[in-house]
């Protein structure tokens, strides 16, 4: 990894006991032994030895990262969000990094896989802690992090939050050097980007799945990842959502006529993906309706919310039944507003 | 207590209950401790009924008093073990017992051990319910006990508890829309008017009921707190239960309750907020 800095070799985390208890010693002793230390903190997480699949090429200089399905545990790791990234002539930009500051050092090691030309930008698609905090890999590069700015602003107001808990969840080893950052640059609605010698299309149509939903079209390819919009095989979640964007956002994604699409979770897929995500959420909302119309107490929804057709995607059992609630708990609002 | 509707039983108590919702929320538990629940675990839960928090609250509540539990308790609680939204998580208390005027429940408090605040509602209850049943949705802001304490006209206390555990996930940015119509209240009789025994009654406030502990997500600056305080429903110009009640309660806060009820009757519920807002709301019974 030449962009590490290089460190001396009686750090390095193999260290013969005794002269550990020295170092510890003189480490308490002598301020440059602190800078040594986070040197040694970088070397570890190259060393990273925790389930990473390949990069997997889906058109010349297009590739994705599969996350890992299930809740985030001690054997995902949290690696459950997709990653990806576009090579173009003048570089390479990122499309999210992950859930921690390794998980990011991972998908850079996958870019230097393929290509030795520079990273120029990370984009955050939405603001999820799997596609987030990997942006600290990225960041002690100097490679600048975009976002949309209501994704900032829904960030910074709580994925403090969302740390604390990863930390707690994960422990301190797998989310070291791992922090909240504010992005380099906020986008504000669609444009395009030139910055790697290949035309690539940010989309954005406002608050849908999460309120800066940001996709990403290789003009190319025809291939877009799609960030928070789509989840194939895996339930979508509503929580930040406002449902008619959701919606106009996913026929607007269909007219592009994508020829591959990259979901935030779940396998890559043709436009299929996009009817999946529409399919559930018609379902969703059509029995949600039926359950308020007949009264039913918010105790009795989540059972009552059973969509059979979709138990076999992943989340079902936390993803489903919240979003149950939640609609459930919105179109009452609605009624008690009439 | 203002209104007296009700006796008030707090003489001897080592705290009164309007100084233990205001002041519980200092309980070393105070500070923006209010965000998303964890996902997954731990799974070492135990179901036991005690927890430091409650140890403590009811030395201050109810100091040496015994209090009955398990087989003996006259209230029982229904929680979901697995809540699947931690905003909004129902709760639903039932009475073993008929509210008549030889003995009912007079008192019952609702407690989420691990909340910021953890007295969620302390409500004075009337005999003419008929069934001191009640349902309401509650935040559980960390896997932990929701608890009822019930105190009958008898004096005798009873409780009932549930370890709940939230979903995964992050939390959802506060729904900020229709601003101007905090405050409407709506009574429904979600399964029409009984004839023979008491009827199930809802009463629901439109309000964001926030905590203080949230940020905007637009201007991420802290929402100050803004929430519901009082609940008073009365039928044809009677109490039937007045409901102190704090930020444990979600947003567009709801009471599910039961009353003995006729055709022609009139509901009306009394609704202030900390902001000094004053509602009402009214039903007729057809």
């Amino acid at each position: 990894m030449p962009a590490l800095p290089q460190h001396p070799a009686s750090l390095r985390p193999t260290v013969h006991p005794d002269r550990r208890r020295l170092l510890a010693l003189l480490g308490g002793l002598a301020l440059p032994m602190l800078a040594q230390a986070a040197r040694t903190e970088i070397e570890v997480l190259s060393l990273d030895p925790l389930p990473q699949p390949p990069a997997q090429a889906l058109a010349d200089g297009v590739y994705w990262v599969p996350g890992l399905p299930g809740e985030v545990d001690g054997r995902n790791v949290g690696r459950n969000g997709n990653t990806g990234f576009i090579v173009g002539p003048q570089g390479v930009v990122a499309i999210d990094a992950g859930v921690s500051r390794r998980h990011g050092e991972a998908l850079l090691a996958n870019i230097e896989r393929v290509t030795d030309r520079p990273v120029k930008l990370l984009l955050i698609t939405h603001a999820r802690q799997e596609f987030l905090f990997g942006a600290a890999a990225f960041r002690a590069r100097g490679i600048p992090v975009a976002m949309q700015r209501a994704t900032a602003g829904l960030m910074t107001s709580r994925c403090e939050g969302c740390l604390d808990t990863l930390r707690g969840l994960l422990g301190e080893a797998h989310m070291a050097g791992t922090e909240m950052f504010k992005p380099d640059q906020l986008l504000d609605g669609p444009s395009a980007l030139g910055l790697i010698g290949r035309p690539l299309r940010l989309l954005s149509w406002g608050h849908s799945s999460g309120p800066g939903d940001l996709a990403v079209l290789d003009e190319a390819s025809g291939v877009v990842f799609t960030g928070g919009l789509c989840d194939r095989l895996r339930v979508p979640d509503l929580q930040d959502s406002r449902l008619q964007g959701w919606r106009d956002a996913l026929a607007a994604l269909r007219a592009l006529q994508p020829r591959q699409v990259v979901p935030g979770h779940g396998p890559v897929g043709d436009v299929g993906v996009i009817d999946g995500v529409e399919d559930y959420l018609r379902a969703l909302e059509q029995r949600l309706g039926q359950l308020l119309d007949a009264g039913v107490p918010l105790s009795e929804v989540a059972e009552r919310a059973e969509l059979g057709a979709y138990a076999g995607w992943d989340q079902y059992e936390v993803i489903h039944r919240r979003n149950a609630a939640l609609l459930f708990l919105r179109l009452e609002h609605a009624q008690l507003l009439r | 207590m203002s209104s007296d509707a009700f006796s008030s039983s707090t003489h001897g108590r080592p705290m009164s209950r309007r100084m233990a919702l205001a002041g519980l929320g200092a309980l070393g538990l105070s500070g923006p401790a209010v965000r998303a629940a964890p996902g997954g675990l731990p799974s070492n839960v135990g179901h036991a009924d005690s927890s430091p928090q409650w140890e403590e609250l009811r030395a201050k509540l109810w100091g040496r008093e015994p209090i009955a539990a398990g087989e003996a308790s006259k209230v029982q609680l229904i929680v979901p073990l697995r809540a699947a939204f931690g905003a909004s998580v129902p709760v639903k208390v039932l009475s073993k017992l008929p509210q008549t005027e030889a003995l009912h429940v007079k008192r019952m408090t609702l407690l989420v051990d691990k909340n910021p605040a953890p007295i969620a509602a302390v409500l004075d209850m009337s005999p003419r319910m008929g069934q001191a049943d009640l349902e309401t949705r509650l935040r559980v802001d960390e896997y932990g006990h929701v608890r009822v304490v019930s105190e009958l006209s008898d004096g005798s206390l009873h409780m009932d508890s549930r370890y709940c555990k939230v979903s995964g996930g992050c939390s959802a940015p506060p729904n900020r829309d229709q601003l101007h119509n905090i405050g409407k209240t709506v009574f429904r009789l979600p399964e029409g008017l009984k004839a023979d025994g008491p009827t199930p009654a809802e009463v629901s406030v439109v309000h964001p009921n926030d905590t203080g502990f949230e940020l905007n997500h637009i201007t991420v600056m802290y929402i100050p707190p803004h929430y519901v305080r009082l609940i008073k429903v009365s039928y044809d110009g009677e109490a039937l239960f007045n409901a102190e009640v704090g930020f444990s309660l979600s947003e567009n806060p709801s009471l599910r309750f039961k009353l003995m009820a006729r055709p022609g009757g009139r509901l009306n519920a009394e609704v202030e907020d900390t902001k000094e807002g004053r509602f009402r709301g009214q039903l007729a019974l057809a």
